[in-house]
């Protein structure tokens, strides 16, 4: 008696699976040749704000070729790749590539649309009118020596200019790739509270390079 | 007789899909759709910890350009009024209601920090414009950071709606599938809730598993890295209860199966 209680639960509740995994199918058969199409495209739409991760690329120290000028493995974003010496005011800051407001805490940073030092373009660097950073900027006189220490290689400019000007004025500088050109930048008046709109702005040229082999 | 027969299979496939769209529309609605669920799902991400350090590394990056000193900005703001401001964006969205980040107390706080400072250091400037646009920008940081939503107010719109509209069709669904498992179990004395059930079940975890292969949810990129760590887990959450509700409307199936079967009428029937 019990075995056949037994066997018509079975038999009930293989039947009642069957039947709902049976309307299961014809479900998904009529979404699949319906709205699926559609569905696909929203969910492609949300797809697109997603990022894979990122590949981990062994990266390689940057290297001149000092014929060519040529950089291989440039240094990436956010990455420090030097240092920046102004031994007459006793300034070393660590130079990065970039001028977000993160890197710019750190040290100076290089606006990344400009050309590397010793490519034979403009190479234009800020840093915060700090002591450590470039407070001392204004006191740079002509023929005074800026070291940068990257890398692949270490170069020596000369000033050539400095004066005031306007952010406007600064954002119209040229970045050609005609002539090496350092040009190295902070807000003034340096001992302002806030924040102003001008910019002490050193010209400097290359005068000595040296390669890492 | 077949034709009846078939009539009662159509009536039956028909319920079970109203009852999984009826699962599937009470979790829509108390999850994605329910504030105090997102609230709730936001306290879990450390959302406000990790908004905090954010607003005060960003506020960093103009004090360090500015020539005051880094405690400058300390205690401008706390946890607290980030939470209450996040809850007032949340509320405020979801009724698609206008709403204004209170800024009013960081502003004072800051100032009074500022002319701190200025006596401590025996300053006393006449012109005031640089440190004015200093202050605008902390506290144009914060706003910026508390209110994500401010560029996106269509969410606004879709969220308010789709909750008017989620709470009909959740009524309505409802009693369209009672009314029709009551009508199956009088017309054709067929008790259809373990089918309904089990379908669902199917569905559901079917659901589960399609959105959680098709959806690149781990890898969301939205704004930043924390809000983007809400929303991923936001989706993963939904996915999960799909399946959980799904393998809980399988086991009440599954229940009611045997309970009809072993102590039901045509079950003691049987036995005598």
């Amino acid at each position: 008696m019990l075995k056949k209680k037994y066997k018509r639960l079975l038999k009930a509740i293989v039947s009642s699976v069957a039947v709902a995994f049976f309307f299961t199918c014809l479900f998904t058969t009529i979404i699949y040749f319906t709205v699926l199409k559609d569905l696909s495209g929203y969910l492609n739409l949300f797809n697109g704000f997603t990022l894979s991760e990122p590949e981990d690329i062994e990266s390689n120290p940057a290297k001149i070729d000092p014929i060519t000028k040529a950089i291989t493995h440039y240094p990436k974003y956010g990455d420090q790749y030097g240092t920046i010496e102004m031994p007459t005011i006793d300034i070393k800051v660590n130079l990065y590539l970039g001028d977000d407001m993160d890197i710019l805490k750190l040290g100076a940073g290089q606006y990344a649309g400009s050309y590397f030092p010793s490519e034979g373009g403009t190479t234009l660097i800020a840093a915060h009118n700090r002591r450590e950073y470039f407070k001392y900027l204004p006191k740079l006189n002509v023929g005074d020596n800026i070291i940068i220490d990257t890398v692949y290689g270490k170069f020596t400019y000369a000033v050539t200019d400095g004066k005031v000007e306007t952010i406007s004025e600064l954002e119209k500088i040229n970045i050609q790739h005609e002539e090496e050109v350092l040009v190295l930048y902070t807000c003034y008046p340096v001992d302002a509270l806030g924040f102003t709109d001008k910019r002490y702005v050193i010209y400097a040229e290359l005068v000595g390079a040296s390669y890492e082999s | 007789m077949k034709v009846k027969l078939f009539f009662n299979y159509i009536l039956q496939f028909l319920v079970s899909i109203l009852f999984f769209l009826l699962a599937l529309v009470a979790i829509a609605k108390f999850t994605i759709f329910s504030p105090d669920y997102v609230l709730d799902l936001i306290e879990k991400n450390n959302y406000y910890d990790t908004l905090y350090d954010d607003i005060k590394s960003n506020m960093e990056n103009y004090v360090v350009q500015s020539g005051f000193d880094d405690n400058i900005i300390d205690n401008i703001y706390t946890k607290d009024q980030l939470e209450d401001d996040v809850e007032l964006m949340i509320d405020r969205i979801y009724k698609n209601e206008s709403y204004e980040i209170d800024t009013s107390s960081v502003k004072a706080k800051l100032e009074e920090n500022i002319d701190t400072f200025l006596t401590e250091n025996n300053m006393n400037l006449t012109d005031k414009s640089s440190i004015q646009n200093f202050e605008d920008e902390i506290i144009n940081v914060y706003k910026v950071k508390v209110d994500v939503l401010n560029k996106v107010t269509f969410v606004g719109k879709i969220l308010n709606t789709a909750n008017q509209y989620l709470l009909a069709i959740l009524v309505i669904l409802a009693a369209v599938v009672l009314l029709m498992v009551v009508v199956l179990k009088i017309v054709f004395h067929k008790n259809i809730l373990p089918v309904m059930l089990l379908t669902s079940m199917f569905l559901l975890i079917a659901s589960s598993i399609y959105f959680g292969n098709r959806l690149d949810y781990q890898y969301v990129n939205i704004y930043n890295s924390y809000v983007s760590t809400f929303i991923s887990s936001l989706i993963k959450n939904f996915i999960v209860q799909l399946r959980t509700v799904g393998i809980v409307t399988g086991i009440l199936g599954l229940i009611i199966v045997i309970v009809e079967k072993l102590f039901g009428k045509k079950g003691r029937k049987h036995e005598s």
